[in-house]
């Protein structure tokens, strides 16, 4: 039955979106821990430098 | 694992949340690490909470069961290339902040109930995957504290500033 399929097709589509979106949101996350563990790495070799009595 | 790691980690996510949560009756951050925390990870989820927005939208994030799914899912992928760092350890927090501040916007009643049991996910990942790794390289007060505090960066930075503006004002008096 057509009707039967489709519905069952509609079912079927959240769990795509939600599975890309989980790896969307996993490789921002990463990117974001990546970045700001980098920034203050930069940092606080900068501050060694700079004041290195701190 | 033993009982008191479980502990400060937990202590260290409810108050994050708390403060994220903006409580009301919130006191002063009760350890340097647990400020640390809410600087570092609260001004990390101010900046990136806009981008992470279409993401999350697409997800249901209306009971704290699919927010604890939701956030097993992401953070296992997140840490599936087998790398971890103090940034990463951050997102961590910072994620757990921003599927509370979710389930607050859906009108999820946080109850006291449901904080403790998205504190106990978060905590639970925590110690389960990353408690090893946070003592190997320093644990909270040796790793974590001597890489974030505000006072070698922030104080730093305003020195470096100053340095540079000095700088700027001897050349200056050549040109």
């Amino acid at each position: 039955m057509p009707g039967k399929t489709l519905r069952k097709g509609a079912q079927q589509s959240p769990a795509p979106a939600a599975q890309e979106a989980v790896m969307q949101c996993s490789s921002q996350l990463r990117k974001i821990g990546d970045i700001c563990n980098l920034q203050q790495k930069i940092l606080n070799v900068i501050t060694k430098l700079f004041c290195p009595g701190t | 694992m033993e009982r008191s790691e479980y502990c400060y980690v937990y202590h260290l996510v409810q108050d994050y949340l708390k403060y994220i949560l903006q409580e009301p009756q919130l006191g002063p951050a009760p350890s340097r690490v647990a400020h640390v925390l809410r600087n570092t990870a609260s001004f990390l989820q101010k900046e990136n909470e806009e981008s992470l927005k279409p993401c999350l939208d697409t997800l249901d994030i209306t009971t704290v069961d699919a927010a604890r799914r939701i956030f097993t899912e992401v953070v296992d992928k997140e840490f599936a290339d087998g790398n971890t760092n103090w940034g990463r350890i951050l997102t961590i927090f910072m994620f757990g902040g921003i599927l509370s501040k979710r389930l607050q916007e859906h009108k999820v009643q946080l109850t006291g109930d449901n904080k403790e049991q998205i504190s106990y996910f978060i905590t639970e990942y925590i110690i389960n995957n990353k408690a090893e790794w946070i003592e190997a390289n320093g644990g909270w007060e040796n790793g974590f504290l001597p890489m974030f505090e505000e006072k070698r960066s922030w104080l730093s930075l305003f020195n470096i500033k100053a340095k540079i503006m000095d700088a700027f004002s001897f050349f200056s008096q050549y040109f």
